[in-house]
């Protein structure tokens, strides 16, 4: 028989932590995000597409460093965080600073010049409200602060529409808002299991402050009003009905995910796996109903 | 913006109303979070961080706040597809309207 093989802790190195800093599996989502409505607004060329997943990369990782900066004292807290670049020694703050500035001067620099001004402010104004509004401000003093904040993860939407269209319409409003309402049962999924970590932080998840129960009817109610927005866009005609049947099937999904795990709190039985489901499925989720957004105007076509 | 499944104004409005009144019940019960925070059903270290003081919203105005703004967002977001939907309809009956009467004044109508 064979010893098993070694598998090799990572080896620390800048890159690396350049790449950790940006979040780049939060990222990709924020991406799907941002390219699926271009397909949805018009036919991009292929240029522009990746000039806009470039300075949507750029923008949202330097949101992300800069959040590490601000965050730095309680990423040392909480065990998820604590082998981020700063808390584990590895880069200075300053250094992190300086990196999530130089990608958000970066991103404004590529969008406006290469594709379009409105498209630069939009993104600017995500990575503002994220640095400020979430981090700074909304974070450490109010359960609302996921669902407030998930404003900065819905504007990528607003940017793909608008690099295509150059303005912005009632669709852009709309998925807009669908990222806004999606985001609180996406996060409270999170926020339920790591309810130690958030105490041990001070950060005022909605768990901590209303309570298990309480938090799991708020992602219920949150999800029945998402469900009515991702129905909205072929209300007003702008989707097709393979838009609305994947919009009906993943939401119903989604709700019976959280009705699952509300069962199983009520019933007084584990509901940490239904949660972890929602959490899983929900990022799922999302990119599904972008994707089939494209590709229900692809075919419209 | 395209007509896809063929449907009558009266099923289309009230498709629309039934899920603005779900929101509104749904919006509603967002609301009563702010008014009455819930106690934790399980003791635990988010019990211990409460007692502590630590996990208490800033200001309940500013939480109101909070929760206001989003559903005048929808409010909003609601008032605009309607008013979309129904300009869309007025000129699709304008536009037949118009062709029957252009087809009355022909000279080759009955």
């Amino acid at each position: 028989m064979s010893a098993p093989p070694v598998v090799a802790a990572p080896v620390p190195s800048l890159g690396r932590d350049l790449i950790a800093l940006t979040k780049p599996r939060i990222i990709s989502l924020l991406l799907v995000t941002t390219a699926a409505p271009m397909y949805a607004a018009g036919q991009p060329s292929i240029w522009t597409v990746l000039l806009v997943m470039l300075g949507g990369y750029l923008m949202a990782g330097g949101a992300n460093a800069v959040n590490m900066y601000i965050d730095r004292d309680i990423d040392d807290v909480m065990a998820r965080t604590r082998l981020r670049p700063i808390p584990s020694g590895r880069m200075t703050p300053r250094q992190v600073l300086a990196f999530g500035v130089a990608c958000a001067a970066a991103a404004t620099w590529i969008l406006a010049f290469f594709v379009n001004v409105l498209a630069a402010g939009l993104a600017l104004a995500g990575f503002y409200f994220y640095v400020f509004i979430y981090t700074r401000w909304l974070k450490r003093s109010s359960p609302q602060n996921i669902v407030i904040g998930g404003a900065a993860g819905a504007f990528p939407p607003l940017v793909g529409w608008a690099a295509v269209t150059g303005s912005l319409d009632i669709v852009a409003i709309t998925l807009f808002l669908i990222v806004f309402y999606w985001t609180p049962p996406h996060f409270w999924a999170l926020a339920l299991m790591k309810q130690v970590d958030y105490s041990r932080a001070g950060v005022p998840m909605a768990p901590l402050v209303w309570g298990e129960r309480e938090t799991m009817n708020q992602m219920l109610w949150y999800t029945v009003i998402l469900l009515w927005l991702t129905v909205l866009p072929w209300w007003v005609g702008a989707f097709g009905v393979l838009y609305l049947a994947s919009a009906i099937v993943l939401g119903a999904l989604l709700l019976g995910g959280i009705i699952k795990m509300m069962l199983a709190a009520r019933a007084g039985r584990p509901w940490s796996g239904p949660a972890w489901w929602v959490y899983k499925y929900s990022l799922l989720y999302l990119a599904l109903l972008f994707l089939a957004m494209a590709v229900d105007r692809a075919i419209a076509r | 913006m395209r007509a896809l499944i063929p449907m009558s104004v009266a099923v289309s409005d009230t498709i629309f109303w039934l899920a603005v009144a779900l929101c509104a019940v749904a919006q509603l019960f967002i609301l009563k979070a702010v008014f009455s925070p819930a106690p934790l059903p399980m003791g635990g270290p988010a019990e211990a961080g409460r007692a502590a003081g630590r996990l208490r919203p800033a200001s309940r105005p500013l939480e109101l706040i909070w929760v206001v703004l989003p559903a005048v967002g929808l409010v909003f977001l609601f008032l605009w597809a309607w008013q979309l939907k129904h300009a869309a309809s007025d000129a699709r009956v304008s536009m037949a309207s118009a062709v029957a009467v252009a087809v009355t004044a022909s000279p080759d109508a009955p």
